[in-house]
């Protein structure tokens, strides 16, 4: 593998100044040959990619996961088995680019699925008791309300509505003549 | 060269029949989370199973608590998809964001809307009591005051008792010249600052800067991370008009968005903004992340001139990143127009990383005869072979081009390969503001752009490592 290629990933670049240069092969025991090969291969097609800057983490708010170009998702389409080895030794290696990649797929997955389409999908064991479940169910109640058009939320929104009036007695009356109004 | 050893698996002997996601450490499930939608996060992933559960709450830190912000707005604020003059059934909405955002240290997931009729309702909220209700009556987390743009017809006094107080001071600020008058002519108090907002928007600044603005010695906002300027006139000084809001030192700026109002710049005799993007960089070091959404002809990328082009001065303390541009009128000849633009834009900024172009009007009559032609009409394409600039005669091509003939799609990939940015975001909107019997019915814009999309990802990914190499691009449809 060139250096070039090899330099993706963060652990294989420190070691390889901390070696210096050598014809000595690297082990990599968290990884298998079948994975490596794997990420090889998008090392190698991603080989010419500025290298992620410590700032570019900063900016939660600008995180996609529909911007996966048609390489990365191509490269992506494997077993859920592959998918979390290749996000092990993404992590393993520190090859953030991939590691991204990795978690963007899960999370497209995961998107709009019911808690049991999950469960199945990524074989998790649901060790809830009912009455934990129940629990569960009616802390969430504020989300799971039937929302109209414009993410109307109605439980919250009454008993905010109402708090409002309460602790201010300068609008209260004239929210009570718009929503009569309404 | 480095030679991989590879290893048998460890886990080989003890690995189940399938790998379960409980195989990923906790520390990385924040990454799975951060693109989630929060009603996915809360509904879903939270009810997996304890392991998750305990996950989630560790996500909402520092207490599990998911954060909401409150808007205050008026009643015929637009919320999507509400129409500006909807009628607003009912006062207060929860609206979740499309991604968990962060504010003030903790993470969002929505906005509560205040609907309100007069100014005066809005000043008058108790916000520390509104906090406390929202926090004892469900598990969320009031995180403060989102945006208020009712505040300009406060009293002074109202007005700085918001902009200070730690619970009432928005996040994001909406200003406008009359509201910066009032808070400038405060008596006593000539350097009144508000260094805790973090995202102001100066509407209406056609006008220009206002004198009492221009006359201060400290910003009002001194700490401002984010600013939009909202109708600016085209002969305005950007960077002087940041400078009268933040002050002199804009280091904590980094984030700039022009909204542009005006027509013709011709007819007063000014060049194109376009000519001015270094000046606003060299203004603003600190600057990463740069937008100009503006009337199509201050950016006539058809009639660049590269003469006029220059590159920042050196004065810059970081390389800009990103550049938004919302452009229209690629003209004619589209080739020429997007070369041209992609040699300015890499004198002009030959570090940037992310380049995003929103094409506006694609499918409307302001760019006929172009993107008007359906896809069924469209010749076969060639192999990728044959696509190549060699085998392609330009002079020759009769056809008339469309998003998706093939003298487009080797314009936009030769720009992609020769403009700076590593990555290029494509945003094509296929409004509907002007469908008539001769254009691409609205029901097939998005389907047109996805497939140009598609084949332009693949025209550059085989052009393998030669011109452009490494270059990503993504295509979306703006609806």
């Amino acid at each position: 593998v060139d250096k070039e290629v090899a330099d993706r990933s963060v652990l294989l670049k420190n070691m390889l100044e901390d070696v210096g240069e050598s014809d000595k092969p690297i082990p990599l025991p968290n990884v298998t040959g079948k994975v490596l090969k794997k990420v090889i291969t998008y090392c190698e097609h991603h080989r010419n990619d500025p290298l992620p800057q410590p700032d570019d983490d900063l900016d939660d708010t600008k995180r996609r996961s529909d911007d996966i170009d048609d390489w990365d998702a191509d490269f992506i389409k494997v077993d859920n088995d592959q998918l979390f080895e290749l996000i092990l030794a993404a992590n393993y290696m520190d090859i953030k680019p991939l590691l991204d990649l990795g978690c963007k797929t899960v999370a497209n997955m995961i998107k709009g699925k019911t808690p049991e389409q999950i469960r199945e999908m990524f074989n998790i064991e649901n060790d809830f008791t009912p009455e934990e479940e129940e629990q569960i169910r009616k802390e969430n109640e504020y989300v799971s309300l039937p929302l109209d058009d414009s993410m109307m939320l109605g439980g919250i929104a009454c008993l905010l509505y109402y708090s409002l009036c309460i602790a201010n007695q300068s609008g209260c009356q004239h929210y009570h003549r718009w929503a009569s109004e309404s | 060269m480095i030679t991989p050893l590879t290893t048998q698996p460890l886990q080989s002997r003890s690995k189940p029949r399938h790998l379960s996601l409980d195989v990923l450490p906790a520390e990385l499930i924040p990454s799975i989370l951060t693109h989630l939608p929060p009603r996915d996060i809360l509904l879903s992933f939270t009810v997996l199973s304890r392991r998750y559960k305990q996950l989630v709450a560790d996500f909402f830190r520092p207490d599990g608590r998911p954060g909401i912000l409150v808007d205050v707005r008026n009643q015929l604020t637009p919320l999507p998809p509400v129409s500006p003059y909807a009628r607003i059934k009912r006062p207060i909405r929860l609206r979740f964001t499309s991604t968990v955002t962060i504010a003030r240290g903790r993470r969002i997931v929505g906005t509560l809307d205040i609907f309100v009729r007069t100014a005066s309702m809005a000043w008058g909220l108790d916000m520390a009591s509104l906090a406390a209700q929202i926090e004892s009556t469900s598990p969320l987390a009031f995180a403060g005051l989102g945006a208020m743009p009712l505040l300009r017809s406060a009293p002074p006094h109202v007005l700085v008792s918001w902009l200070s107080d730690p619970i009432s001071r928005p996040v994001e600020l909406k200003v406008t010249a009359d509201m910066t008058s009032v808070l400038c002519s405060i008596p006593n108090q000539p350097s009144l600052s508000f260094p805790t907002i973090e995202s102001v928007t100066y509407d209406g600044a056609i006008k220009g800067v206002p004198q009492h603005l221009r006359d201060r010695t400290t910003g009002l906002f001194p700490s401002c991370k984010h600013i939009t300027l909202g109708r600016v006139s085209c002969s305005e000084d950007i960077p002087n008009m940041v400078h009268s809001l933040v002050g002199k030192n804009t280091s904590s700026l980094t984030d700039l968005t022009v909204s542009g109002t005006g027509t013709s710049t011709e007819e007063d005799g000014l060049d194109p903004l376009f000519y001015e993007l270094p000046h606003i960089v060299s203004g603003l070091p600190s600057l990463r992340s740069l937008t100009l959404f503006a009337p199509m002809d201050w950016i006539r990328v058809a009639n660049i001139e590269e003469s006029k082009i220059r590159a920042p001065d050196d004065g810059s303390v970081q390389p800009l990143r990103d550049l938004h541009l919302r452009t229209s009128g690629l003209a004619k000849n589209p080739s020429a127009s997007l070369g041209v633009l992609a040699r300015s834009l890499s004198v002009m900024f030959p570090r940037l990383k992310i380049l995003t172009m929103t094409l506006d009007d694609v499918f409307t009559d302001r760019w006929p005869p172009y993107f008007n032609i359906g896809i069924h009409t469209m010749p076969k394409l060639r192999t990728r072979d044959q696509l190549s600039h060699k085998r392609l005669d330009h002079s020759t091509d009769t056809h008339i081009p469309s998003l998706l003939n093939e003298h487009i799609l080797l314009s936009f990939a030769d720009f992609v390969s020769t403009q700076p940015a590593h990555k290029v975001r494509l945003t094509i909107s296929t409004l509907a503001e002007s469908e008539s019997p001769n254009h691409v019915k609205v029901s097939e814009r998005a389907s047109i752009v996805k497939k140009f999309g598609r084949m332009l990802c693949r025209m550059i990914a085989g052009r393998g490592r030669g011109r452009g190499r490494g270059k990503r691009v993504v295509v979306a449809v703006d609806r």
